[in-house]
């Protein structure tokens, strides 16, 4: 195992760390894409450029877009339902 | 259950997963060692019998080419469910009255700058990670998914989505459609010309390293590309357009 090998995987468990220990759920979603890009640098000193480029597309881009998206919707789901019925589905 | 009694059954559970990884880990091969017979069996007919020089390629979409297939329909069948969710839960009174609107995020001038940078380049990526495919790292689903990254971009810049919102995401919903059955024509292709569903050897052989080489390869990574992109944008563009709508309906 090479020193860049060995450093990257302390990086990731650190990244991966951060990202469980995070409670708010937009933070999580911004630390989950850098955690993503740190398991692609991994994959890249592994030798697997392949996986890495999967890795930075859908760890970098698709989860985090994804998981932002769904929480703007659940928000400003949350928000109409505050505003207009208190009681309809909770 | 108190917080006592779960951290109790937390701790039996962790402290047998770590007795089987301990276990597992004991008898792994050291490190860099690849003990399995397959991989050097590609790393050796790749080229001279694909004329792919990215190894990986080969295996996806020639060795293993009906399990890729199915994995596209799994996003086929995603992007389908997440419209059918999405629009079942919009359609609610207010559909009918909104049919030529069309809804733009709101966006700041430096995120509308950054975006209309990026989008022309991220695209140019896209379709230079589908076409290298068979030579070089990168293939269908990696551009397809920076091809719907540009998507994003481009309505990050403030580009329209469309929308009255009883109509689907036309581009992308053909796109994905033109993907997934292009695919499947590609290997019955294959059954046709060369014998066997999606046998990639009846598209020619080409000069290893060379853009057009691989056979129907680069052909199958097209449609991937397609598929991916397609079905990313449908998916990303229903959340958008969900967000818009629930979005602006506060101040009307």
């Amino acid at each position: 195992m090479t020193a860049v090998q060995a450093v990257l995987l302390v990086l990731v468990a650190v990244a991966g760390t951060f990202v469980a220990l995070t409670r708010e759920p937009l933070r999580q979603a911004i630390l989950v894409g850098v955690f993503g890009l740190t398991l692609a640098l991994l994959f890249f000193a592994l030798q697997a450029p392949d996986v890495a480029l999967s890795q930075i597309v859908v760890g970098g881009v698709a989860l985090p877009a994804m998981v932002l998206l769904a929480l703007a919707e659940v928000r400003a789901r949350e928000g109409n339902a505050k505003d207009e019925d208190e009681d309809e589905d909770e | 259950m108190s917080r006592g009694a779960r951290m109790i059954v937390f701790a039996c559970g962790a402290a047998g997963l770590a007795a089987l990884l301990a276990w597992a880990f004991s008898g792994l091969p050291e490190f860099g060692h690849y003990a399995g017979r397959y991989g050097r069996i590609i790393a050796r007919i790749a080229v001279p019998d694909r004329a792919t020089t990215n190894a990986v390629t080969f295996v996806a979409f020639d060795v293993r080419a009906v399990d890729t297939m199915v994995e596209e329909f799994i996003v086929f069948a995603a992007a389908i469910a997440a419209v059918a969710l999405l629009r079942h839960q919009r359609g609610e009174p207010e559909r009918g009255q909104r049919t030529d609107e069309v809804l733009r995020p709101k966006t700041s001038p430096a995120l509308l700058f950054v975006g209309a940078l990026l989008a022309g380049p991220t695209a140019v990526i896209a379709l230079n990670v589908i076409a290298h495919g068979a030579i070089t790292p990168g293939g269908g689903f990696q551009g397809g998914v920076v091809l719907a990254a540009t998507v994003v971009v481009m309505v990050a810049a403030g580009a329209r989505v469309r929308l009255p919102p009883d109509e689907p995401p036309l581009l992308a919903e053909i796109t994905h459609g033109l993907g997934a059955a292009g695919f499947v024509l590609l290997g019955l292709a294959g059954l046709i010309f060369a014998g066997a569903f999606l046998s990639t050897t009846w598209a020619g052989h080409g000069t290893p390293g060379a853009l057009l080489s691989g056979g129907a390869i680069p052909l199958l990574n097209v449609a991937t590309g397609l598929e991916v992109a397609g079905a990313l944008a449908v998916i990303l563009g229903e959340f958008l357009e969900q967000h818009m709508l629930a979005t602006e309906e506060p101040e009307s």
